[in-house]
């Protein structure tokens, strides 16, 4: 069977009408997710597990909830990449993405196993045009606080970088932007390639990921204001909305809001044609679609903005997933059970039916898929490395602090800055190597960086009765609350995570 | 009059750490991230208030802070 597998990223769920369950002030059209999901299994409690975004594709891509042993990095020695194994088996493998962070260094390894793979450049800090030196004054503007981007600063990261590469994209023309290219990239590639026996093509948008620039009609589509104004901005820093340099008005929230959710529905037009291109070559009956997304993006939700140093709440964490399978039987349903995003590894290797006897940290859906069996996992993991670590059984999510004072360990074959994204300046001349890994006897150097709390204080929300986490049960629930942290032990210790993990966050392993 | 401080982890070190966030009176705010990567990447840095202060080194930033308030 072919599988087409399409990441839309920072795709905040609960602005698909397919997923209610928290009001969203306008109607976003959504209508080619919607028809895919008429078609598709909806999975209503698919949850993230490593972020952010390199951190969720090693989970896909390799089967590795990394988060417990190391933050965002490369693609390691002993992985088991997901396009090398279905192209030794005889799968052609292709990647179409304009996700600069596969290119980008401190995270090599997720493209080079692909027989092609096609990048479209620009989006957000992709180091592609370096001309015109004075970036488009009115895209600048709207992109950066001023103060932050030197318009000629050569540094890294530096905004004026997107203004640069968006110069000669005329704003009339939605065709030249970032998601309109991607999925006709891809409506092209299924058009062109139907003579092969069986293939993988691997599709990550960047977009709906910030920067909120789009083109008209979609700009206007939400909002009265007007787009170009230069004093509302489309790139807001992380954070909090209500100090520091996140600080929004309503004003501006609003207007991140109305400019996001225009690039969902940019997103989800363009989508349509891939779809299009399905019904075209009549590929329906021997493709798979997976169709998710590696986390969302707070808008104002919680008093936060972006992916900042805040509790994992659902809008982050919980992820949209929807699976064509032609020979299920739950085509067109909706299932319940817990999921997770390091599943979809094993998941799209039996999809390929290819044959593998570890998949490290991920278990298929295709049994609840072929077979309606139920009850496919009790817990799932997710969170940043180094932080809280947040546990949910699918009725409640439990997020767990650290303990700042004791540092965690990053392991990899590789040294990493730990926080930022970047291959450290000096050396960690302070490394120790050695086999430290559960699932490989292949050693890596381990060293200590500073934990980092998102809460002073565990929290529990029953998400069943309050799927906008308004409710923090702990002091009411305590017997939740223990009957969750057992879980969390119990998850740490069926993964083997470092000892100190439960140091960090003061927990006995296997404990009753 | 400082009121908020804000300071990615991976710019400073544990002294600095300590230090910022034995500060009395002020806000001090720990991100993994201040998405100032640029300057994060060459000099040593806080965001003040909103605005961005970079120095050779920290120990300067904090005798800038201690003479604002």
């Amino acid at each position: 069977m072919n599988v087409l597998f399409v990441s839309i990223d920072s795709l905040t769920r609960y602005f698909l009408d397919v997923y209610p369950g928290r009001d969203v002030e306008f109607d976003v059209e959504t209508e080619n997710l919607d028809r895919f999901a008429e078609r598709a299994t909806v999975f209503d409690t698919h949850y993230a597990g490593s972020l952010p975004c390199m951190p969720a594709r090693r989970e896909w891509l390799t089967g590795t909830q990394e988060f417990l042993w190391r933050p965002w990095g490369p693609i390691e020695p002993f992985d088991d990449p997901l396009p090398r194994l279905a192209r030794e088996d005889g799968v052609l493998t292709q990647l179409i993405t304009d996700h600069f962070h596969y290119f980008q260094h401190g995270s090599h390894g997720y493209y080079e196993d692909f027989n092609g793979f096609e990048f479209v450049r620009g989006h957000e800090y992709d180091a592609w045009q370096t001309a015109p030196r004075d970036p488009p004054e009115a895209v600048y503007q709207q992109i950066t606080n001023v103060s932050a981007d030197d318009p000629h600063g050569t540094g890294y990261l530096n905004r004026s970088q997107y203004a640069r590469n968006v110069a000669d994209k005329e704003p009339s023309d939605e065709t030249e932007f970032f998601a309109p290219q991607v999925f006709s990239k891809t409506a092209d590639w299924l058009r062109r390639n139907q003579d092969w026996d069986e293939w993988f093509c691997y599709v990550d948008s960047f977009d709906v990921h910030e920067p909120f620039h789009v083109p008209e009609p979609y700009a206007s589509m939400y909002t009265d204001e007007d787009p170009s104004d230069p004093d509302l901005v489309n790139w807001p820093f992380y954070g909090r909305v209500d100090e520091g340099q996140s600080e929004l008005t309503e004003r501006e929230i609003d207007f991140v809001r109305s400019q996001f959710a225009g690039k969902v529905t940019m997103v989800d037009r363009w989508f349509g044609r891939v779809l299009d291109a399905l019904d075209e070559t009549e590929a329906w009956d021997d493709t798979a679609v997976v169709v998710t997304s590696d986390h969302g993006h707070y808008l104002g939700e919680h008093g936060w903005i972006g992916k900042p140093g805040a509790p994992l709440y659902d809008v982050l964490a919980r992820t949209p997933l929807f699976v064509w399978h032609p020979e299920s039987p739950r085509r067109g349903e909706r299932v319940d059970s817990l999921t997770s995003a390091v599943d979809l590894y094993a998941t799209v290797l039996d999809l390929l039916d290819v044959d593998v006897t570890d998949t490290r940290h991920s278990r298929s859906l295709v049994p609840m898929l072929e077979d309606r069996s139920d009850g496919h996992r009790d817990w799932a993991l997710y969170g940043y490395w180094g932080s809280s670590v947040n546990v949910t059984d699918g009725q409640y999510t439990y997020m767990h602090p650290c303990d700042e004072s004791v540092d965690a360990y990053c392991h990899s074959t590789e040294m990493m800055s730990a926080y930022g994204w970047f291959t450290p300046r000096e050396p960690r001349r302070d490394a120790e190597s050695g086999a430290y890994l559960p699932y490989t006897d292949s050693p890596v150097w381990r060293y200590e960086a500073p934990s980092n709390s998102r809460h002073g204080s565990p929290l529990l929300f029953d998400v069943t009765d309050d799927p906008e986490q308004q409710r923090d049960l702990v002091g009411e629930d305590d017997e939740t609350v223990r009957e969750m942290q057992r879980l969390l032990r119990d998850a740490l210790t069926a993964l083997e995570a470092p000892e100190r993990q439960f140091e960090r966050l003061d927990l006995a392993p296997n404990s009753s | 009059m400082v009121g908020h401080v804000e300071y990615c982890l991976d710019n400073v070190d544990s002294t600095t750490r300590r230090r910022l966030d034995g500060i009395d009176g002020v806000t001090v705010t720990e991100e993994r991230c201040l998405q100032r990567c640029g300057d994060c990447h060459s000099e040593s840095f806080l965001v003040v208030d909103g605005e961005l202060r970079t120095a050779e080194t920290h120990a300067a930033l904090l005798a800038a802070l201690r003479e604002d308030e």
